[in-house]
C-alpha cells in the first residue's frame, strides 16, 4: 500500500516525522515533490479564491497526489497543548476529499483531549497496525526528528552567535522551506552577504530566554494559535542578542498573519531593528522581490 | 467618562439603552456610511478584515464627539481574528494619537465585573439592565423577523420599512421595562395594519457570518431589497440565537448532523453556515445567500462545501463576500439576477 | 408594426437593439459611449429615428427595456417599461437563439460573467469582483500598449505556433510580466496568444468556479468579437464555442424579448424627441439623516424627471411626473 502525503503546509510543520512513520510501519511513502509551477496553479485553479496562497499550494500538492496513490494522508490538526493550530488546518480533510477522488487518510490530533501518541496508535490501527508497532515506528521517527532537530538549532545558535551580518526570517515554517513559494529567499540573502536565521529553528525552550525578556508587554494579547506563542517568544529571545534585520514574510490572504504582524512589527521597530514586510502569492515578480531585498539590505548596512 | 462601542445594525439601540441603563455616559455611534469606512480603512491595516475596519470608523466618529472608552468583545465565537480585534484596534488607535481606553470582554463571566468597575452599578441593577436588554434585543429581531414577512407582501412598497425606521427611532427613549413591553404592543399592531396580500411567494435562507447578515449597513440592506424584489427572507442566525447556542452547548448538535461535510470546527460559524444551509434545503427554499467579510477565514473555509451542496442539490446559491471596495451597484445586479434565478426555480417546483 | 427596443448602456458601450413581435431582429448597433452615456442613448435614438422613417415609417415602439450597469439611469431618460439587470438579459437572448444552450460566457467592457441554463432559463451565474483583469477594456489596454489594432489581434493570434505564459490576474502583474517576455525576445503573435490564453484561465479559475461548463456554449459580449479569445476559449475547454448572432448586443437583444414577453398595456416610452433635449445628470447628499446618501438626479429641459440612490426612499419615490 503506498501512502501519499503532501509536501507542503501542515507537512512542514514536522517535515520527516510523517514519511518516517510510515516507512516505519512498513508502507511505501509517495511525497509530492517540491513544489513548482504546476502545482501552483492546479492549486490556484481550484481553491477558493479568498482562502490562503498557502493552502492553494497544499491543494495544488493534493491534485498531484491524485491517482498515485491508495491513500493520500491529510491530518486534522487541531491542538498543540493548549494553544489551537491555524483555524484553516481543522477543515482540511474535507475540504480535500471534495478536491480528489483519492481516499484521504485523516485522524484528528487535538492534545488538549488526547494526547498526541494516542492519536496516532488510532491512526496506525486504521491501517491494520497494533499498538506495539505503531509505538515503535512513533519512536524510531521521533529519535530521527530530534536528531535533525537539533543539528539545526546548533547551527542557528552557532549562526546567532557569529559576527556576521545577521536576518532574522519571521515566517511559517510552509513558507519558510518552501523555496518556490519563498522564492529562494535563503539563497538570494547569502548572495547579498548576510546570514539568514529561520526562526523556525531557533530553540524553543523557555529556558533559553533571560527572565527579563519574557512577555511582560501588557498591550500584547496572549495568542491562542500555538505559532504566535512560538513566534513572540522566540523574537524575545533573539531580541536579546544582537540582530540586524527582520524579514516577515506572510502568504497572500493569511488571516492569521494579519495579527501577527502587527505585534511582531512593533517588537523590531522599538528596538530600532530594520523590518521588512513581504506578502507572497503567485504573483509574486522575481524581479520585485529581489529590489525590495537589496533596498532592505542596503539599509542595515 | 464616556464610553461607546461599534455600530452593529439594529442592536445598537438595544447597547445604547443598555449603557444607559447602567448610568454611564454614551456616545452611541454614528450609523455607519460608506465615509465611516473610509475612516476606518485609513488606519486599519491593510490586511485585516472588514468588520475591524469598519469598527475603527465608527471609533474615530465617536472619539471626535467626545468618547473616550471603548468597550468591545472579543473572543465570543470560536477560532476566529474577532478575538484580536480590540488589542489591534487599541494599537492602531493609539499609532494615530488617539489615546483611548478599551474595556474588552469574552464570553466568560468577568464582564460584570468589568461593568461594575466601570459603571459602579450593583449587581441587582446589573442583573435588571441585562434583562431590560435581553427584552430590547428580543424586540428587535421580532421586528425584523416580521418585516422579513411583510416586505414581498405589502401592498405599499416601503410601508413596512417606514414602521421600523420610526420604532427604532423610538426605540431608543425607553427608559422602563414596561415602557417597552407597551412599546412592542404598539409596534406589532402598526405593523399588522399594513396592508398586504396573502400569498406564497420564494423564500431565500441568508446565512454567513455574524456581523455582516445582521448589520444592513454592510450588506447594502440585503434583506430590504430582496423584500421588495418579492422574496420572503429567512436568518437564523442572530445575537440572541448565538447565545442561546452558547449557553445550550448546540454546537455539540451541530456538528453530529454536518458531520458528513466537516468534521470539525473551523472558527466563527463556520459550522453553522453548513448546518443552515442543510436546513434550508431541507425545509424547501428556493435559494440560499452567503454574506461575509472578504477572506474571513471560516467562512472562506466552508464556501467550497457550500458550494457542493448547492451542486448535489441544486438549490441556487449566492455567496458575497463584502469589503470597502465592494460596489453597491455590482451587488445590485447580482441580488436581482439571483432573484430571477430564484424565481425560476420557485416556479419549476410549483409545476412538479 | 408593433415593435420592442432594447437598450443596453454598459461601462464603455451602448447597445441598440429593435425586434418585431415574432422576435426578429429588425435594427441593431453597437457604440462606444465614450464616457458620455446619456449623450451616446440621445444620439443613438436620433440613428434609429432616422433608420425607421428611412426603412419602415410604420414601425411604432410598443415597449421598451433597459439593461447594463447603468439600466436605472438609461430607463429613466428614455422612460423604460422594463429595468432588467443584464444576466436574466443575456441568459433570455441566448436561450432564443439556442434554446439548448447551457453556457453563456459574457465578457464586456468591465465586468465578465458566466450563465448556466436549463432548459432555457438560468439556474446559476456568477460575475467577477476581484478586477477587471480580461475584460474589453483590458485587453483593449494591452492592444494599445504592444501597438496593435484590436481588430487585429485575433488574427494574430492564431499565427502563433508557441504561446508565451502570462501571469494575469491582474492588470499591473500582466503588463510588467509582458514587457519582460518582450525584453527577453518573444514573438508578438505568441505574446499575444498567450496573453488570450492567460485571460481564459484567469476566467475559468475565477468568474466560472466550480461551474460544470456543459456544451452548447455560447461566448457573446464585445470580447467574443476577438477570434483569439474564441480560440483560446476552445482550446481550454476542449469544447466547441458558439459565437451567435447579434454577440455583441445580445443584453439589448435579451431585454427586447422580455418586453415582448409582457408587453405593456401602453408603453413608458418618452419618445424621439429626448434626443432633442437637454438631459443633465446631477447628484447631491442628502442631509436626511447621517446616511447621508449620494442621491442622483436626472433633469430633462430642467424638469426634474427622476433621483435614485437614497437607501429610505425619500427622494426616489416621489413622483415627478
Amino acid at each position: 500500500m503506498k501512502i501519499g502525503i503532501p509536501k507542503s503546509l501542515v507537512y512542514w510543520k514536522r517535515p520527516y516525522f510523517w514519511e518516517n512513520f510510515f516507512e516505519n510501519l512498513g508502507f511505501e511513502v509517495l511525497l509530492s515533490p517540491r513544489t513548482n509551477k504546476e502545482i501552483v496553479e492546479i492549486g490556484v485553479k481550484i481553491s477558493d479564491p479568498e482562502t490562503c496562497f498557502s493552502c492553494k499550494v497544499y491543494f495544488g500538492h493534493l491534485k498531484w497526489l491524485e491517482g498515485k496513490c491508495d491513500l493520500i494522508f491529510v491530518p486534522r490538526l487541531k491542538r498543540k497543548g493548549n494553544s489551537e493550530y491555524c483555524p484553516k488546518f481543522f477543515g482540511l480533510p474535507d475540504l480535500a476529499k471534495i478536491l480528489v477522488k483519492t481516499k484521504i487518510l485523516t485522524e484528528t490530533f487535538d492534545e488538549k483531549k488526547e494526547r498526541f501518541e494516542e492519536s496516532l496508535v488510532k491512526l496506525g490501527e486504521k491501517l491494520g497496525k497494533n499498538k506495539e508497532e505503531i509505538k515503535e515506528a512513533f519512536e524510531k521517527a521521533l529519535i530521527k526528528e530530534k536528531e535533525i532537530k537539533a543539528k539545526q538549532e546548533k547551527e542557528t545558535l552557532e549562526k546567532i552567535n557569529s559576527n556576521s551580518k545577521k536576518i532574522i526570517l519571521i515566517s511559517h515554517p510552509y513558507n519558510l522551506y518552501d523555496e518556490y513559494v519563498n522564492l529562494r529567499i535563503k539563497e538570494r540573502l547569502e548572495r547579498l552577504g548576510v546570514v539568514p536565521i529561520f526562526i523556525e529553528e531557533i530553540p524553543n525552550s523557555k529556558s533559553q530566554i533571560p527572565n527579563k525578556f519574557q512577555i511582560q508587554n501588557s498591550n500584547l494579547p496572549s495568542f491562542h494559535w500555538e505559532f504566535a506563542k512560538e513566534i513572540m517568544e522566540k523574537i524575545d529571545f533573539i531580541l536579546a542578542k544582537k540582530i540586524d534585520g527582520a524579514i516577515e514574510i506572510s502568504s497572500f490572504a493569511c488571516g492569521c498573519d494579519a495579527v501577527l504582524k502587527e505585534f511582531v512589527e512593533k517588537k523590531f521597530k522599538e528596538k530600532n531593528i530594520p523590518f521588512l514586510y513581504l506578502v507572497i502569492d503567485e504573483h509574486t515578480g522575481e524581479a520585485g522581490f529581489q529590489t525590495r531585498l537589496e533596498a532592505f539590505i542596503d539599509t542595515i548596512s | 467618562m464616556k464610553i461607546t462601542f461599534p455600530y452593529w445594525g439594529n442592536y445598537t439601540v438595544a447597547f445604547e439603552l443598555l449603557a444607559k441603563k447602567l448610568n454611564l455616559e454614551v456616545v452611541p455611534p454614528e450609523k455607519t456610511t460608506p465615509r465611516t469606512i473610509e475612516k476606518g480603512v485609513k488606519i486599519a491595516p491593510e490586511m485585516y478584515c472588514f468588520p475591524l475596519k469598519v469598527n475603527l470608523g465608527n471609533f474615530l466618529e465617536a472619539i471626535e464627539k467626545g468618547a473616550d472608552t471603548i468597550v468591545m468583545p472579543t473572543a465570543l465565537g470560536g477560532s476566529c481574528r474577532l478575538r484580536y480585534y480590540a488589542f489591534v484596534q487599541d494599537k492602531v488607535l493609539k499609532e494615530n494619537g488617539k489615546n483611548v481606553n478599551f474595556v474588552i470582554f469574552d464570553q466568560s463571566l468577568d464582564i460584570f465585573s468589568k461593568l461594575k468597575k466601570i459603571s459602579g452599578a450593583s449587581f441587582f441593577k446589573m442583573i435588571e439592565a441585562t434583562i431590560f436588554t435581553l427584552k430590547a434585543l428580543n424586540i428587535i429581531e421580532k421586528l425584523e423577523k416580521k418585516a422579513q414577512y411583510l416586505r414581498p407582501r405589502e401592498i405599499e412598497k416601503g410601508d413596512t420599512d417606514r414602521v421600523l425606521i420610526s420604532a427604532f427611532r423610538r426605540m431608543r427613549e425607553i427608559e422602563k421595562f414596561s415602557e417597552l413591553l407597551k412599546f412592542e404592543k404598539e409596534i406589532m399592531k402598526e405593523l399588522n395594519q399594513i396592508k398586504i396580500k396573502r400569498k406564497k411567494v420564494p423564500r431565500v435562507g441568508i446565512l454567513g457570518e455574524i456581523y455582516t447578515v445582521c448589520d444592513h449597513v454592510v450588506n447594502f440592506e440585503i434583506e430590504k431589497k430582496l423584500g421588495n424584489l418579492g422574496v420572503e427572507v429567512h436568518r437564523e442566525m442572530s445575537l440572541l440565537y448565538h447565545l442561546k447556542k452558547k449557553i445550550f452547548f448546540k454546537d455539540f448538535f451541530i456538528q453530529r448532523k454536518i458531520k458528513p461535510y466537516l468534521g470539525s470546527t473551523v472558527g466563527g460559524h463556520g459550522r453553522d453556515a453548513i448546518y443552515e444551509m442543510l436546513k434550508y434545503v431541507k425545509k424547501g427554499f428556493d435559494g440560499v445567500i452567503q454574506l461575509l467579510p472578504s477572506f474571513c477565514m471560516p467562512e472562506t473555509s466552508v464556501r467550497p462545501i457550500l458550494e457542493k451542496i448547492h451542486q448535489e442539490t441544486g438549490i441556487p446559491f449566492l455567496s458575497l463576500s463584502l469589503d470597502e471596495q465592494v460596489a453597491e451597484a455590482g451587488i445590485d445586479t447580482r441580488i436581482e439576477a439571483f432573484v430571477d434565478v430564484v424565481k425560476n426555480y420557485y416556479q419549476k417546483k410549483q409545476k412538479t | 408594426m408593433k415593435a420592442y427596443l432594447g437598450i443596453d448602456v454598459g461601462s464603455l458601450t451602448v447597445k441598440f437593439v429593435l425586434i418585431d413581435k415574432k422576435g426578429e431582429v429588425l435594427y441593431w448597433n453597437y457604440e462606444r459611449t465614450g464616457g458620455r452615456p446619456i449623450e451616446a442613448i440621445q444620439r443613438e435614438l436620433k440613428k434609429l429615428k432616422e433608420w425607421i422613417e428611412n426603412h419602415n415609417p410604420k414601425i411604432e415602439i410598443s415597449g421598451v427595456g433597459t439593461t447594463g450597469s447603468a439600466r436605472y439611469l438609461a430607463g429613466v431618460i428614455v422612460g423604460a417599461d422594463l429595468i432588467k439587470n443584464e444576466i436574466t438579459a443575456h441568459a433570455k437572448g441566448a436561450s432564443f437563439l439556442v434554446p439548448e444552450v447551457r453556457t453563456v460566457i459574457d465578457i464586456g467592457g468591465q465586468d465578465s460573467k458566466i450563465i448556466i441554463l436549463e432548459n432555457g432559463v438560468a439556474v446559476d451565474f456568477a460575475m467577477n469582483y476581484l478586477c477587471a483583469a480580461g475584460t474589453g477594456s483590458f485587453l483593449d489596454a494591452q492592444a494599445f500598449r504592444l501597438g496593435i489594432p484590436i481588430e487585429k489581434f485575433g488574427e494574430l493570434v492564431l499565427k502563433s505556433k508557441k504561446p508565451t505564459t502570462i501571469a494575469s490576474r491582474c492588470t499591473v502583474f500582466c503588463e510588467s510580466d509582458m514587457i519582460h517576455k518582450q525584453q527577453i525576445g518573444h514573438k508578438v503573435e505568441d505574446i499575444v496568444a498567450g496573453l488570450c490564453e492567460g485571460l481564459v484561465r484567469n476566467y475559468l479559475s475565477n468568474v466560472a468556479k466550480g461551474k460544470k461548463i456543459l456544451s452548447p456554449i455560447l461566448f457573446v459580449g464585445g470580447v467574443s468579437e476577438n477570434v483569439g479569445m474564441r480560440w483560446a476559449f476552445e482550446k481550454a475547454l476542449g469544447q466547441k464555442v458558439i459565437v451567435p448572432k447579434y454577440n455583441k448586443v445580445m443584453g439589448a437583444f435579451g431585454v427586447a424579448l422580455l418586453v415582448k414577453e409582457h408587453p405593456p398595456q401602453k408603453t413608458k416610452f418618452r419618445g424621439f424627441e429626448i434626443s432633442d433635449m437637454d438631459i443633465k445628470c446631477d447628484s447631491f447628499q442628502c442631509k436626511g439623516c447621517p446616511n447621508q446618501c449620494e442621491v442622483i438626479e436626472a433633469k430633462m429641459n430642467d424638469k426634474i424627471i427622476a433621483r435614485w440612490g437614497d437607501r429610505c426612499g425619500r427622494w426616489s419615490n416621489l413622483r415627478y411626473d
